[in-house]
């Protein structure tokens, strides 16, 4: 049981060190970060229209 | 915030109400003149210091404003806080006039994070969507952090949109931790 545990917080670390390692290499066209903010902006003005909810 | 900050930023914003001067005029001018002020510590000697008899600081006041460019109201409330040795919060009653016009106006600050600069027409999309959002109109300031990676993060008073590549990942982490 000791055993498991150890492995799962074993796992969640190093799915953490997997995901930072992943941020620090990952870089964005300036075509993609733009169609990023437009869908986010357009994700704001759907939130509006439902009263501010997701 | 001090009490007498408010009052004095409530009195200016009365001001700029019943004469119906244009508020973006007014803060640009309250703006130039703060910044005069703190870049010469020479000025703030001079304004701040009460054994200088009133009239002798408000006509120095008068020959700044000459390059400054305040309007005649203006002008004048500046001069109260200097007759009432109030300018040294100065910051702080603009800081409150500056929320208590957007009070008045129904005007929401927003703050708008993203990874690179945005162009004209992407910053005025975005603010149109956030004013939607807001249901008033929006005071946006925009803000770099490369640290986003990309996408946006957009602030309206307390409550935070996140729409960044790093927001994405951060809860991508969280999940995987506690699963």
């Amino acid at each position: 049981m000791e055993d498991l545990r150890e492995k799962l917080l074993r796992m969640g670390g190093l799915a953490e060190l997997a995901v930072d390692r992943a941020a620090q290499r990952m870089l964005l066209s300036e075509d993609d970060d733009r169609a990023l903010v437009q869908e986010f902006s357009q994700s704001l003005g759907r939130q509006a229209r439902n009263g501010g909810k997701n | 915030m001090s009490a007498f900050a408010a009052r004095y930023a409530r009195a200016l914003a009365d001001v700029v109400m019943d004469a119906k001067l244009n508020p973006s005029e007014v803060a640009q001018q309250l703006h130039d003149f703060a910044a005069t002020f703190a870049g010469s510590k020479d000025l703030r000697e001079v304004l701040l210091n009460p054994s200088i008899p009133t009239a002798k600081r408000v006509s120095i006041l008068d020959k700044v404003n000459g390059r400054v460019g305040c309007g005649p109201k203006i002008r004048n409330f500046l001069a109260v806080l200097i007759s009432h040795e109030r300018l040294t919060a100065l910051n702080e009653i603009l800081e409150e006039y500056r929320l208590e016009m957007n009070r008045r106006l129904s005007i929401s600050d927003a703050e708008v994070v993203t990874a690179r600069p945005l162009q004209d027409q992407e910053r005025a999309k975005l603010e149109g969507q956030v004013s939607e959002l807001a249901g008033t109109r929006v005071n946006a300031t925009f803000r770099q952090d490369k640290s986003l990676i990309g996408g946006a993060i957009v602030r309206i008073g307390s409550t935070i949109y996140d729409g960044s590549v790093r927001g994405r990942l951060d809860r991508l982490k969280e999940r995987l931790v506690s699963s």
